[in-house]
């Protein structure tokens, strides 16, 4: 209950922050807009929108938990907010998993988000498209116009709350650009085909690999809030991110590391295995993603996570809260 | 009219009013440098002990201990040597913990919550349920001053007073009995300086023990009954304030109404008695009361609305 008292604040916080939503936006935009402006795809245009959206969304996801869970945290601590919590009736675990949760719900908003446009882009990107009129390499301009248009509906329909109703800005974008996109996609994906011309019937065609290739990157996105949070509570705000940045990247080599002796297998097993994580370059050879993998791999999330929160904890325990 | 009233919920436990409800034994801070070697000694062999009801002022100037010496009392810093007890408990226990209600130096709050969704934080981690909290937060945010279309702005676009009484509003959410106010009147006005005063006296009056840390001796003089004053982390003076100031070689006579012409006959009078002279002044009324005073009449006057801070 107390954790989730701390969990919830730091979300809206973490929502509230201007640097959560003009990431967003950003990574939206850029994401929605990059299969417009593809020049040299050689034919694989959706697998590169795809695999840009997605590596958009695990970047841009890596900067906004690193400014919600670390910076907040670590801000916390040297402000005095933390001191003022803290005089309450909480225990620092508490706290501190409260803290991660408050970040996995901004890291799960963002996700959400992220993937919508992600799947827009894919429907954006030439393919082959043969009509009764016509075949050949097609881009759905509607598609693209829609999705680029998206995000900049969602920050005028924050201004109007904001306006009209005094409702917060950036709460208000992330509630309208998080109904507005997967309406869009279900809608323009259903009801129209490639070309623009509307469909008989409502099929969403939507790749649905990407939801497990979001969803992996939801869950390395968690393990970086972990991170983040459990080094904030020593550190300051640059050193924590960039000690988990630096994590992270090595974690992209713990493949690498495992097969390099007894020494580097050491290193890999205390390091996020990240290319598990990425699924973009597996679905290109024909993988599927079975409810095992899924199971797993949550697992493995739940278990990394927990143990750097446990050292975070170690950490925190006896920390002179100033 | 007191805009402070404690509301009646979470009523304690019927208490033993000779049993300390704060004692600190030897405590001394050393904080240490990165490689673990004494930086700075905030506080040595403090020992003192807080009994139901007082309001005891701490007093110091700056760099002195006070807010090291309170962050103890809270568990939140771990002394180096010494021992604190909280209600017969340690300080970093959940039981001591809620029973105790604390205002840090600095009003320090989420800037993009509302007031009510920063009370509402508090109250999680109170313990709270969301019945109680939806029951408890409109009014003690009317109590503290907060007009009902603030409480729904985010505290970044507030003043600093305005913060202060978001502050003071989460310190008393669970009615504690023990209630800890670091610098309580710090960025507010003359009116909010009165409004915590008085606040200060209700909750004496109800049998709360307060610790205050000010640097306005005069604010400490006006609610405190017993002082503490530290220089350099170590105690130099305790005891009762009318113990402290009284001159007990010296007493005043107030006259009203004499006529100006028979004060020189008056202080004739009353030299055979007096080896070290007499002196005679005017009393004057304090800025504060005159202040409030005004504002009090400006505020009767049809037409003169007050300020919005």
């Amino acid at each position: 209950m107390r954790a989730l008292s701390v969990a919830k604040s730091t979300a809206l916080e973490g929502l509230q922050s201007p640097v959560a939503l003009l990431l967003t936006l950003a990574c939206v935009e850029l994401t929605a807009l990059q299969p417009l402006l593809q020049l040299h795809t050689f034919g694989d245009s959706v697998r590169l929108a795809r695999d840009c959206g997605l590596a958009f969304l695990l970047f841009s996801g890596v900067l906004v938990c690193a400014s919600t869970s670390g910076c907040t945290l670590a801000a916390d601590l040297r402000s005095g907010i933390a001191a003022t919590a803290l005089a309450k009736p909480i225990r620092r675990f508490d706290y501190l998993i409260g803290k991660w949760l408050g970040s996995c719900a901004v890291a799960a908003v963002f996700a959400w988000n992220a993937l919508w446009s992600t799947i827009l882009a894919c429907r954006t990107a030439e393919a082959y498209v043969e009509t009764a009129r016509s075949a050949g390499e097609m881009r759905d301009l509607l598609c693209g116009i829609v999705s680029v248009s998206l995000p900049l509906l969602a920050l005028a329909f924050a201004a109007l709350f904001h306006a009209w109703r005094a409702r917060r800005f950036a709460l208000s974008f992330f509630a309208a650009l998080s109904l507005l996109q997967p309406l869009a996609s279900l809608a323009l994906l259903g009801w129209f085909a490639r070309d623009g011309s509307p469909a008989l019937r409502w099929n969403p065609a939507i790749d649905p690999d990407l939801f497990p290739a979001g969803f992996f990157l939801l869950l390395l996105l968690l393990i970086f809030c972990a991170v983040s949070t459990s080094l904030s509570v020593r550190l300051q705000t640059a050193p924590a991110a960039a000690l988990s940045f630096f994590l992270l990247l090595s974690g992209f080599l713990a493949d690498r590391f495992a097969s390099a002796g007894t020494f580097g297998a050491c290193i890999a097993a205390f390091l996020p295995n990240v290319q598990e994580f990425w699924l973009a370059d597996r679905f290109a050879d024909g993988f599927a993603c079975s409810p095992e993998r899924l199971l797993l791999t949550t697992l493995y999330t739940l278990f990394y996570s927990s143990a750097v929160l446990s050292i975070g904890l170690l950490l925190f325990r006896n920390r002179d809260i100033q | 009219m007191n805009r402070f009233p404690m509301n009646a919920q979470n009523q304690s436990p019927p208490r033993d009013e000779t049993r300390p409800v704060l004692e600190a034994e030897h405590l001394e801070k050393t904080f240490l440098d990165f490689w673990k070697r004494p930086r700075v000694k905030a506080v040595a062999d403090l020992s003192f002990s807080a009994f139901p009801g007082e309001v005891l002022g701490l007093l110091g100037p700056n760099g002195s201990g006070k807010s090291t010496t309170i962050k103890m009392l809270l568990g939140l810093l771990r002394p180096t040597a010494g021992s604190v007890r909280l209600f017969g408990l340690a300080p970093d226990t959940p039981q001591a913990r809620a029973r105790i209600g604390y205002l840090p130096e600095l009003s320090n709050l989420h800037k993009f919550l509302t007031p009510r969704e920063t009370l509402d934080y508090y109250g999680g981690l109170f313990g709270l349920s969301s019945a109680k909290r939806r029951e408890t937060i409109p009014s003690l945010l009317d109590r503290v001053g907060i007009a009902r279309k603030d409480a729904d702005r985010a505290i970044g676009e507030f003043s600093k007073g305005m913060a202060r009484r978001v502050g003071l509003a989460q310190a008393l959410l669970n009615n504690p009995e023990l209630v800890i106010l670091d610098e309580p009147t710090s960025g507010l006005d003359p009116i909010g300086r009165h409004d915590v005063k008085e606040m200060i006296r209700e909750l004496r009056k109800e049998g709360k023990t307060i610790l205050l840390s000010s640097h306005l001796l005069g604010e400490v003089a006006d609610v405190c009954t017993r002082v503490l004053i530290l220089v350099s982390g170590r105690l130099h003076a305790e005891g009762p304030l009318d113990t402290l100031l009284r001159q007990n070689d010296c007493c005043r006579f107030t006259v009203n109404g004499i006529a100006p012409d028979r004060i020189d006959a008056a202080k004739a009078a009353l030299e055979p008695f007096a080896p070290n002279g007499v002196r005679v002044d005017r009393p004057s009324v304090p800025l504060e009361d005159f202040f409030l005073d005004a504002i009090r009449k400006a505020n009767a006057t049809p037409g003169t609305q007050p300020h919005d801070e």
